[in-house]
């Protein structure tokens, strides 16, 4: 009996309960400095001059200057490590100050003096793209567009016997991490910088350093620590290049740990989202055309936003198939803080157009919410939204079919109770990082002389469990004991660059990786490396394998004051084959509770370009009392290339969580515009008593 | 300047250490160590922690008397609360969270001069009475023979950790008036002196939620909106109503 399939406990989860584990900032070192960003007091304004005052002993202060290449390597290279010229939104880093003590730091970076001269600001993507818009850059507020057609939509909608529409505005979510952003850095016993940080890609924050301090790769070790939590808002720099600018300048060790506040306003973020749709269905049901646009704000720079708005795009038409689909997108900047890479990457925010309008024609069309679903339910060998076809496994019809035979469903159906709303919802998230983008994992398995095995790749456990589901596949692989394997994870060193650990692609990718050099251990190596090709997609496709959920609410809805009681929430999941069922329930619980707060109490505002939201006190994640109680069911269809079958899910429970309770409240509120998140208590309120008509 | 710290042990030397030195008193601390988290506190703190006349909760005749730095976990657990006092039951039950509750008092939370303060709009409905000795808050006491029953709610924007969006409380006093106070709706916590007025004298729910907005002055915020403020009074008003109804 092996142990793939077990709730095997993780192999971290002593260390981090009795406070073993070392996180970031953790590590110190004699002689250490601390690091802190001299930040733009305005969301837009040309710099004028830098002025950094005579500096004492052991302080420094660091510039775009001193840099070999001011910029941060991503996709479109647009984000400069520090502003020399220009800054394009509030809190934009200037300098880096150091010091011995944080205080010290903190006084220094008060002192640099920076002469600005505001420039406007564009403070609302609706308006990003307006002729008398402030320009961010150059050519102009538009970042990126994307457009896909397949068959005519516009002539299928007039024959459609039902055509809905639908915008909806979407908020601007924090990841809400417990540990904020960290790095610290020093220069090791051979001479060469390390850098241990809180990351989702060790090899990506060390091409970041040696670009721009002009080092070569090898004089540069870069690793993960502990990391507690990321959800996507790791990956990528946030305060490992600054850290290794003052160790390579200084030769000191060096801590950058962003507060709280720098977290909340100036850490990355998910898209705010504009989402105009239009589905259109035959009388049986049979959605026949979907129009699609979204335009996301991606704040003052790029990042990862282009391949949020194609995935974004892909995702749109959700789980079904669609013979006709029109998909527009624009990714715009304005003067917010940059968005980038958050669990879902862009899925969440179309989801809510699609799923609202199965569940409002399955109502006027006379089919239950899953007869509808499953009419259109995506197979494999189906065609893509953008062309292509899906050629992987799905198994959505199976959790449509295990949905019907939960209570949840027999009580909606059969004896719902009064005064609760009851919502379903579906989702498809892909796994991988996409076509075009090098998605390759490195493994080595490495035998000890006590005959148990050291596993590496640079892949990252940043609390998803991945150290524990891939000890459990290489342990089967090598027909072991699971103490028997040891994981060394994230790290430059030992394993080639297996990317960031993003796009829940660990699982898959790198367990078929440890599948394949597990194979040469079995052989009589002792040491064996193996790398793994994640499938590309044909045709059009930019995904090729996804993960399915269906999910159901329960809900409440106090009238006096607007409020929204979650009670259940039930999910069937399909993963493909379950590597470990107790870390699965994790990510689909810790997924669901991510996304109701998106759709009830989370939102990043702006006003004049400052985030209003500066902490956990006033950005409201959802606390135990509000969370619903949780359910989680699987359906396993077997990936064909996965390993023992598994297909990756980490993101999908996040896709259908707000479509599903948006739905449920409507039930309950049928008069309520819903059209933007988080739902406005306001709308949901029985407003009665002389409101407007007695005070002036 | 430095951070000086002083731990007196009886009120008298508290106030006395405060005039001196313009300190700040230190009670539960969930008010000022969360301001002095980003900037090390830089002055005089006079901690109350250490002196015993301010702690405690019992009754002397017909008056509850609660100490300054009673915990509103204290106050709860302490079961004198129930009956005609629910409202400040209510607020040491749900206010903030258990960290909170653990560490925050009753005197903390009126000198933390918030609009938005949950115990100060029930202590205003229960018609409380708040001694002091020089700037210094002592104790509270509540009277078995002025409150018949009371009630208190809140709308925050979650369930726990919350900053109240608006709060009221409710009280039906032994006489038959009706005394009605409301958080976070004015730049202070309000006693609605019409709308009591109105429904002590019998008037109809219509003109007290009437009178209500024409006290009230809420204005919008980042926890939520003036028009939200204005239409979650009265229901409110219509909620606590029924409660304290004989």
């Amino acid at each position: 009996m092996g142990v793939v399939g077990t709730g095997q406990a993780r192999s971290d989860a002593f260390d981090k309960v009795t406070g073993r584990a070392l996180y970031t900032d953790d590590y110190s070192m004699a002689g250490q400095l601390y690091a802190v960003l001299v930040r733009s007091p305005y969301p837009h304004a040309l710099i004028e001059s830098i002025t950094v005052p005579p500096l004492g002993p052991d302080c420094f202060v660091f510039t775009a200057a001193d840099l070999k290449n001011n910029y941060i390597p991503c996709i479109f290279n647009d984000q400069p490590v520090f502003a020399s010229d220009k800054v394009r939104h509030h809190g934009e880093p200037v300098a880096v100050a150091a010091a011995p003590t944080l205080e010290g730091a903190h006084a220094l970076a008060e002192s640099v003096q920076v002469v600005y001269r505001p420039l406007g600001i564009v403070d609302d993507m609706l308006h990003a793209l307006d002729d008398d818009a402030p320009k961010l850059f150059e050519k102009g507020n538009l970042c990126t567009e994307f457009h896909s057609l397949k068959g005519d939509p516009e002539a299928e909608f007039g024959a459609c016997a039902l055509v809905l529409e639908h915008s909806y505005d979407m908020p601007v979510q924090a990841h809400g991490f417990l540990e904020p952003e960290a790095a610290f850095s020093y220069i090791g016993d051979d001479g060469r910088l390390v850098l241990i940080s809180s990351t989702q890609n060790s090899f990506g924050d060390r091409f970041t350093v040696c670009n721009a301090l002009g080092l070569d790769l090898q004089s540069v070790v870069s690793t993960a620590a502990t990391v507690g939590g990321a959800f996507g808002g790791k990956d990528g720099n946030t305060t490992q290049i600054y850290a290794a600018i003052v160790t390579h300048f200084t030769r000191r060790p060096v801590r950058c740990v962003f507060t709280r506040q720098e977290n909340i306003r100036w850490g990355m973020k998910r898209h705010a989202a504009r989402v105009d749709a239009r589905a259109g269905f035959s009388s049986d049901g049979h959605l026949i055309a979907f129009s699609g646009h979204i335009r996301f704000d991606t704040g003052a720079y790029a990042m990862l936003g282009p391949s949020v708005l194609r995935l974004g795009m892909e995702h749109m038409c959700g789980p079904y198939f669609v013979p006709n689909v029109k998909l527009d997108g624009e990714l715009v900047y304005t003067n917010h803080a940059p968005a980038s890479a958050m669990r879902g990457f862009g899925a969440p925010q179309g989801a809510i157009a699609i799923e609202s309008f199965m569940n409002e024609a399955a109502g006027k069309l006379g089919l239950s919410v899953l007869e509808i679903r499953k009419i259109n339910a995506i197979r494999t060998g189906c065609a893509g939204p953008m062309g292509g076809e899906f050629e992987h496994s799905i198994g959505f019809a199976q959790a449509l079919s295990a949905f019907e035979k939960t209570a949840f469903w027999d009580e909606m159906k059969n004896r719902p109770l009064k005064g609760v709303g009851y919502g379903v919802a579906a989702g498809m998230m892909s796994s991988g990082l996409g076509k075009h983008v090098p998605d390759s994992c490195h493994v080595s398995i490495d035998r000890q002389s006590d005959g148990s095995f050291v596993v590496s790749t640079s892949l990252i456990d940043m609390g998803q469990g991945s150290a524990t589901a891939l000890a459990q596949i290489a342990a089967d692989c090598l027909g072991v004991g699971f103490g028997q394997i040891r994981m060394r994870m994230g790290c430059t060193e030992g394993t080639g660059d297996s990317g960031s650990t993003a796009a829940s692609r660990s699982t898959f990718v790198c367990g078929n990786a440890i599948a394949l050099a597990a194979k040469k251990i079995l052989g009589g190596e002792n040491h064996a490396e193996a790398r793994f090709d994640f499938p590309e997609a044909g045709g059009e496709a930019v995904h090729t394998m996804f993960a399915f959920i269906v999910q159901g609410v329960k809900l409440s809805v106090d009238r006096a004051d607007g409020s929204v009681r979650l009670l259940d929430m039930v999910s069937i999941t399909d993963t493909g084959r379950v590597i470990n069922p107790t870390l699965l329930d994790g990510q689909v619980f810790g997924g669901v509770v991510m996304s109701c707060g998106y759709t009830l109490s989370e939102s990043i505002r702006y006003r004049d370009g400052k985030s209003r939201e500066t902490d956990f006190g006033n950005y409201t994640i959802p606390t135990s009392l509000d969370a619903p109680a949780l359910e989680n069911h699987i359906v396993e269809v077997p990936e064909a290339c996965g390993p023992f079958g598994a297909r990756g899910m980490a993101e999908c429970p996040t896709v259908a969580v707000a479509p599903a309770i948006v739905t449920a409240v409507r039930s309950l509120c049928p008069d309520a515009d819903i059209s933007s998140l988080p739902i406005d208590r306001y709308q949901l309120m029985e407003k009665k008593h002389g409101v407007c008509s007695s005070h002036t | 300047m430095a951070f000086v710290l002083h731990t007196p042990e009886t009120i008298k030397q508290a106030v006395r250490l405060q005039r001196e030195t313009g300190g700040e008193y230190l009670a539960g601390g969930t008010v000022l160590l969360v301001r002095h988290a980003a900037k090390p506190i830089d002055g005089h703190v006079i901690s109350l922690q250490g002196i015993p006349e301010l702690k405690g909760i019992g009754y002397r005749g017909p008056v509850l008397r609660i100490g300054a730095l009673t915990t509103f976990t204290e106050m709860h657990k302490s079961g004198l609360l129930g009956g005609h006092f629910k409202a400040l039951d209510e607020v040491s039950r749900i206010m903030g969270g258990p960290q909170v509750r653990n560490r925050g008092t009753l005197g903390g939370n009126i000198g933390s001069n918030s609009s938005a303060a949950d115990a100060v709009t029930a202590l205003v409905a229960l018609d409380a009475v708040i001694r002091r000795e020089g700037n210094l808050i002592t104790c509270i006491e509540l009277s078995d023979e002025k409150v018949a029953a009371s009630a208190f709610a809140k709308v925050g924007r979650r369930n726990a950790m919350a900053v109240s969006v608006a709060n009221m409380a409710v009280a039906r006093m032994t006489d038959g008036s009706y005394r009605v106070a409301v958080g976070a709706c004015a730049p202070t916590v309000l006693f609605c002196q019409k709308t009591s007025a109105v429904l002590s004298s019998g008037g109809t729910f219509d003109e007290a939620a009437q009178a209500l907005q024409s006290e009230i002055q809420p204005r919008t915020d980042r926890w939520g909106t003036e028009e939200y403020r204005r239409a979650v009074c009265p229901n409110l008003l219509e909620r606590l109503l029924a409660e304290v109804a004989p």
